[in-house]
């Protein structure tokens, strides 16, 4: 009979053991993933959510020491892109429906007056020993964050009191691309995906022959056994800077574009328990520094969120579902009366994941 | 054949134990998490965390509350769910416990 006892608590204990693990298997990452599809479709209700969560932290007056980076410099340097990407997917939804375009355009317009105060763009002065407007090259990074947000507002408002600043700007940069190719970042430092910014902010304002040179230069800068594209000229091929270019290049050059994305998916898209991530160096190779966000376990955090703009571009999916599940598991998204914010993201967070979310579909902006 | 009766001194409630002792840890782990979310997503505390490190156990119980939450809570209600089945379709499980005994 004690056999029989055994056997019926045993049972028992396996059944319950399996049913955990069909959950732990089954349920996680689909909880995650519940919205992904919304956000692939442009769901006003989510999308209009984010963009009021991103127009609260931008409509407050951000203290750069607020990112906590240890680092003054890149502080300033997170300053200035999260006021870039709010205003560039402010941008983006304005482009997606018409009915938000006011909104969202004063939404932009606020970001912009402040990218465009010179005092924003310290860290770049104190590289150079000059003002990114007053030289006649390099600032590359500094220059195609505040080009591309001032293309998209030309694209949607022609004529605004932006527009000079803007022609000004796009001339600057078409300058140094028929000058040199790919363009400095900083003195001695030429970030590729730094010039897909710049690039993406030529196209949106329109083909020119600088536009050509430059996209002619950062193929040469792809990996040519990876596929990925170099994070910096004479550095390694790494998925943070292939995911972000493959983004802002979506814009400039959707083959290229298309390439990156597609070298992305198969060396470094990887789905753990059905969430998705890039690792941030091709399997084998060292680990890369944590100069591009966390690392984790061979995830780079920042390489998975530029791959969700990217395979929403080219309408992949699968993985940018999959990618969706991980922001939702690791970004804590926490939605109150018709705001959302991500309490792992913060300012930057939220405005990285907000351009990248609400990422236009490849070529639809310049074609 | 075993007699389907449950015996005076194993109840429901006893047989239950483990079920409920596991439902009401998810719950509880559900609760913190969605406190402490709300916490750090209006302070920015746990971004800061992310970004800097450091020893702030409150945001380490965070982290803990949300991958139990979103990893393990599933899989542990849904064994909950068995063991009920179970204790329905099957009966008390020390039924036989109890003859033996006698």
């Amino acid at each position: 009979m004690s056999q029989v006892r055994s056997s019926f608590g045993s049972t028992r204990a396996l059944v319950a053991l399996l049913a955990f693990l069909l959950g732990f298997v089954t349920v996680p990452h689909r909880v995650c993933e519940r919205d992904a599809i919304r956000w692939f479709d442009g769901d006003p209700g989510r999308t209009d959510a984010l963009a009021n969560g991103v127009a609260h932290w931008t409509a407050r007056e951000l203290d750069p020491a607020g990112f906590h980076t240890g680092s003054s410099r890149f502080d300033a340097e997170w300053l200035l892109v999260t006021y870039a990407m709010a205003a560039i997917g402010f941008g983006q939804l304005a482009l997606d429906r018409e009915e938000t375009r006011a909104e969202n355009l004063a939404r932009m317009e606020h970001c912009l007056d402040v990218l465009l105060d010179p005092r924003l763009r310290w860290f770049d002065h104190e590289q150079w020993s000059e003002d990114a407007l007053a030289s006649r090259g390099g600032h590359v990074g500094t220059l195609g964050y505040m080009a591309l947000p001032l293309a998209l507002h030309e694209r949607l408002a022609p004529g605004s009191r932006f527009a000079a600043q803007e022609r000004e700007i796009i001339a600057a940069l078409e300058a140094r691309f028929e000058a040199s190719g790919l363009v400095e970042t900083y003195p001695g430092l030429v970030s590729p995906p730094d010039n897909a910014t710049a690039l993406a902010a030529l196209a949106v304002h329109g083909r020119s022959p600088a536009l050509a040179r430059g996209l002619g230069a950062i193929r040469h800068a792809v990996d040519p056994t990876t596929g990925l594209l170099l994070q910096v000229v004479g550095g390694r091929a790494r998925a943070s800077g292939t995911a972000l270019a493959a983004y802002f290049l979506s814009y400039a050059d959707v083959a290229l574009s298309r390439q990156l994305f597609r070298a992305l998916e198969r060396h470094q898209f990887r789905t753990v328990l059905g969430f998705g991530g890039m690792r941030e160096v091709p399997l084998g190779t060292r680990p890369a520094p944590p100069d591009a966000g966390p690392v984790v376990l061979g995830f780079g955090v920042a390489a998975t969120g530029f791959a969700i703009g990217a395979a929403r571009a080219h309408r992949a999916r699968d993985t940018f579902t999959a990618l969706c599940a991980t922001a939702h598991l690791f970004g804590g998204p926490l939605d109150e009366e018709g705001f959302r914010t991500y309490a792992l993201g913060g300012p930057l967070g939220d405005a990285l994941l907000f351009a990248m979310l609400t990422t236009p579909h490849a070529g639809r902006v310049t074609e | 054949m075993t007699p389907r009766v449950p015996s005076p001194q194993a109840g429901p409630l006893r047989e239950l134990r483990r079920p409920i002792v596991l439902t009401i840890l998810s719950v509880i782990c559900l609760v913190v998490h969605q406190v402490l979310l709300a916490r750090f997503a209006h302070s920015g505390d746990a971004h800061r965390f992310l970004v800097q490190g450091g020893d702030t156990s409150l945001v380490l119980t965070f982290f803990l509350a949300r991958f139990v939450a979103y990893l393990l809570v599933p899989g542990l209600l849904l064994a909950v769910l068995a063991e009920v089945a179970a204790f329905v379709l099957v009966g008390p499980r020390r039924i036989e416990e109890e003859e033996d005994q006698d």
